[in-house]
């Protein structure tokens, strides 16, 4: 399952710095430039958060790009440089991605925005700087391409690695389902079941369903003791809220022998919530018992099960969120339960349907109870994905001052070889107090 | 078995679904769980009843002081021994995955 996180870290052209210039090869790269530009837009502009001045220039200089591609793809006869297109190809996948999801809606901090668009710019740099050498100087598309490599220059350090829940959106494989695809495609399935199907089986499943991904978040969390050096505190915080969002899902799972709401569950979730307990069964719980910390770090290296744990935490959170919402809704209004073992209503009087009656003052008060436990229980929920998200926050910015530079492979450091990078481009291009900077 | 199935019919799922409700009832309000190892026979129990209630079966009463010997596996068993019974009546669907050794209780 391909997140953006996994789409940008994967985005990252790397320019051999010895290798000749291949000039004479502007079409193929302007080319490319149409589709990359157009989706690098798509992108920024599904990105939430209010745009800056320096992010207008690049956006103004991506649609200078996006047309000078066009016009070499009207020349005919040209073939897109395929890296380039490779890199155009994956951030069409993150911003369907973005514009998939109602982002509006769900709790995204202004900086989980910022960290993506800086990642988004990072890429546009590492992109341009591999075009550069491919165009002849003053040949028709440089100067623009020169300017992108200026205007995202400050990014070019910023780490291709998740630092916020928006580079979690994931689009489902086709192929080989994991727990975090299974857990994606249930939460569709539960969140439609409770806001449009609300029996009691519905409602206790999908409660159920979140229980076992709390334990599910606890098992990984346990994992991760001892495995985040400088974030013991967090993880501790961590298996804490996992345990106390099961204990409070588990309890939603059984309504009181007073209260029913008759009929069977959707179809949907029913196959929904079997295939994630297969899966979590599968992945955590094999032979019948929580894998232990050692069988799932041999498995996973840390950095793997973190990130699973802050997935399944996100879509209980989300999905905790619906419920708390239908739940909110039951008891109100013309939605009325029927007391258990009763082919006729206890008090009151029936409405729309025999199973509809009006509650009497201790099924009231069991509704009332069973909202608030909703209530705690959403609050739980989202206790848990904040303190997910809180470790992944605290591991980027722990690792960024304590790791120590790698090499890519090539003998050099990042340092060294972006300053060779950057020196290219200086020599090449436009000097530093050309064009507009980025303001961060 | 099979026979008996059929003529008991209404009474015998009825009293199938008081024992699964029953037995989680009991299972959930009996265990504490830190790590959640109930989940998953709670989730099994909540399929047995989506069955039942597929079938529009109403739970028969089943109290707690007069089942002493209660538990989950003895309302798994009961599932199983009527998934069993049932391979020719309209509830071998439904009932499939209690005769499956896969499910974990």
């Amino acid at each position: 399952m391909a997140t953006i996180d996994d789409l940008l870290r994967g985005a990252q052209l790397v320019r051999t710095i010895d290798a000749p210039p291949r000039a004479g090869l502007e079409l193929e790269h302007l080319a490319a430039w149409n589709a990359l530009a157009r989706r690098a837009r798509r992108v920024l502009d599904a990105v939430p958060g209010t745009p800056s001045a320096a992010d207008d220039a690049i956006s103004d200089n991506l649609k200078r790009l996006e047309s000078r591609g066009g016009r070499a793809l009207a020349a005919g006869g040209v073939e897109a440089e395929a890296g380039i297109l490779g890199v155009a190809l994956r951030l069409g996948a993150v911003a369907d991605l973005l514009a998939d999801r109602d982002l509006n809606g769900s709790l995204v901090r202004p900086s989980d925005g910022d960290h993506l668009r800086a990642r988004v710019y990072g890429t546009l740099y590492r992109t341009a700087a591999y075009t550069v050498p491919a165009i002849a100087p003053h040949r028709a598309g440089w100067q623009d391409v020169l300017e992108l490599a200026h205007l995202t220059k400050g990014y070019r350090d910023v780490r291709q690695e998740a630092g916020s829940p928006l580079e979690d959106l994931a689009a489902p494989g086709a192929r080989h389902p994991g727990l975090e695809d299974v857990a994606f495609r249930w939460e569709r399935a539960a969140s439609r079941a409770v806001l449009d199907s609300q029996t009691r089986l519905t409602l206790e499943t999908v409660a159920a369903d979140l229980a076992i991904l709390s334990a599910s978040c606890t098992v990984l969390g346990v994992a991760l003791r001892d495995r985040m050096p400088g974030l013991e505190p967090q993880v501790e915080a961590l298996v804490a809220a996992g345990q106390r969002a099961h204990g409070m899902w588990t309890r939603l799972s059984r309504w009181p022998d007073l209260m029913t709401y008759p009929g069977a569950r959707p179809t949907g979730l029913s196959e929904a919530s079997l295939q994630l307990r297969g899966e979590v069964q599968r992945a955590l719980r094999p032979g019948g018992r929580w894998a232990s910390p050692e069988e799932l770090l041999a498995a996973s290296p840390p950095s793997a099960l973190l990130d699973a744990a802050r997935r399944l935490a996100a879509s209980n959170r989300r999905v905790g969120a619906d419920f708390a919402v239908a739940f909110d809704g039951l008891g109100r209004g013309t939605r009325l339960w029927a007391p258990y073992r009763s082919s006729e209503p206890a008090t009151g009087y029936v409405r729309k349907s025999p199973r509809w009656v009006d509650l009497d003052d201790a099924a009231r008060s069991s509704v009332a109870s069973m909202r608030a436990d909703a209530a705690s229980a959403l609050t739980a929920s989202k206790d848990l994905a904040g303190r997910a998200d809180e470790i992944t926050r605290a591991r980027v910015s722990w690792r960024s001052r304590n790791a120590p530079a790698q090499g890519l492979g090539d003998g050099r450091s990042p340092a060294t070889r972006i300053e060779a990078e950057e020196a290219l481009l200086v020599r090449r291009g436009p000097g530093p107090d050309r064009g507009p900077r980025p303001s961060r | 078995m099979a026979s008996e199935v059929e003529l008991a019919d209404e009474q015998l799922w009825a009293l199938a679904y008081g024992h699964v409700l029953q037995a989680r009832r009991q299972m959930l309000d009996a265990a504490v769980d830190p790590l959640g190892d109930h989940c998953f026979a709670n989730a099994v129990l909540l399929d047995a009843e989506n069955g039942f209630e597929l079938l529009g079966i109403t739970p028969a009463v089943v109290p707690v002081q007069h089942s002493p010997s209660f538990s989950v596996e003895s309302a798994l068993a009961l599932l199983k021994e009527v998934a069993d019974a049932a391979e020719a009546h309209r509830l071998r669907k439904i009932l499939l995955p209690f005769r499956s050794e896969s499910w974990e209780a």
